[in-house]
Parts: structure tokens; sequence; C-alpha cells
């Protein structure tokens, strides 16, 4: 499913999605920094985690000051934090 | 000059100590009574979705979780 048609909640679960490969991949090369094959994968990863950041915020506002840019201003109070209503 | 730790770069490393702490992986190489972990090779990776559920990316450390009572055998 392409991102922009994700809701915000399918949005945040890819974001956790790709970001646990990253971080994953992080610990790997950590003990394997040579390892070419293993770069390719975090660079493809992190690259998909930055773009689904972005997108985040383009619709919903910054999930992490990374993504806050000053186009939608200070949002960052007004919107409900990313677990509100989450314990149905 | 930040000292290069890539230690795969030097495979000979030797720590200042001076023991020798060169990758040894064939089985005859190691050392009676030292532990030691293989090591891990990357070669392919689960399907991410699959990862986050199940804790890890790599098949390899996808490993069946025995809880159970320590000792005391029921």
């Amino acid at each position: 499913m392409m991102m922009n048609q994700m809701n915000r909640a399918e949005l945040l679960h890819w974001i956790d999605v790709v970001s646990f490969v990253v971080t994953d991949m992080t610990l790997y090369l950590d003990s394997h920094p040579e390892d070419a094959k293993a770069q390719e994968v975090f660079q493809k990863y992190l690259g998909m985690r930055k773009g689904a950041l972005k997108t985040f915020a383009q619709k919903y506002g910054p999930l992490v000051v990374d993504s806050a840019d000053m186009g939608n201003n200070w949002v960052w109070c007004d919107m409900p934090l990313p677990w509100e209503g989450d314990c149905r | 000059m930040m000292r290069n730790y890539n230690l795969s770069q030097q495979p000979d490393y030797n720590c200042s100590c001076g023991r020798d702490f060169s990758y040894k992986t064939t089985q005859d190489e190691f050392v009676v009574a030292m532990a030691y972990v293989p090591w891990q090779n990357f070669t392919e990776m689960c399907d991410p979705e699959k990862g986050l559920q199940q804790g890890t990316i790599f098949p390899e450390l996808d490993l069946p979780f025995y809880g159970g009572k320590a000792g005391r055998r029921r």
C-alpha cells in the first residue's frame, strides 16, 4: 500500500516496521561494519523511514523533531499524541 | 587522531595488552575452556512486518523460547 493512502494508524505502524529494520540492522552493522549487503539494506530502510516521517509530518504534523519544518509552523503541541486513543 | 577501532580491517588485531584477538572462525583454532560466539553472517532478511512481530529481522535469530521452571522437574 502506498504511504499517502495510509491513514494515521497505518502510517504509524509502517514507521514502526521500517524503524525496527533500521535498529536491528544498526546492531548488526556495529559488529559487522564491512558487510556491504547489510549496509545496502540499512540505507534502503533508513530512506524509507525518513520518507515515512516526512509523509507523516506533512499529513498529521511532525512525529519527531527531525521532521518538524517551519512549513507547518509549530503545531507540535496541538496535534494528538501518537499513542492517544490507543487504550480502547 | 581517533584510533581506528575497526577490527575487521586489521584481521590480526593485537590488543595493547599484547593478546591476539584475530578472528578465529574455524573449530580447531579455538582455545579450550574459552567461550566463543559463532560469527553471524548476514544472508537474507525476513519480511519487515514479520520481523517486527517476531522481534528480529534475522531468520537465524528467530529461535523458540522454552520458558519453564528452572531446576525442579515437575
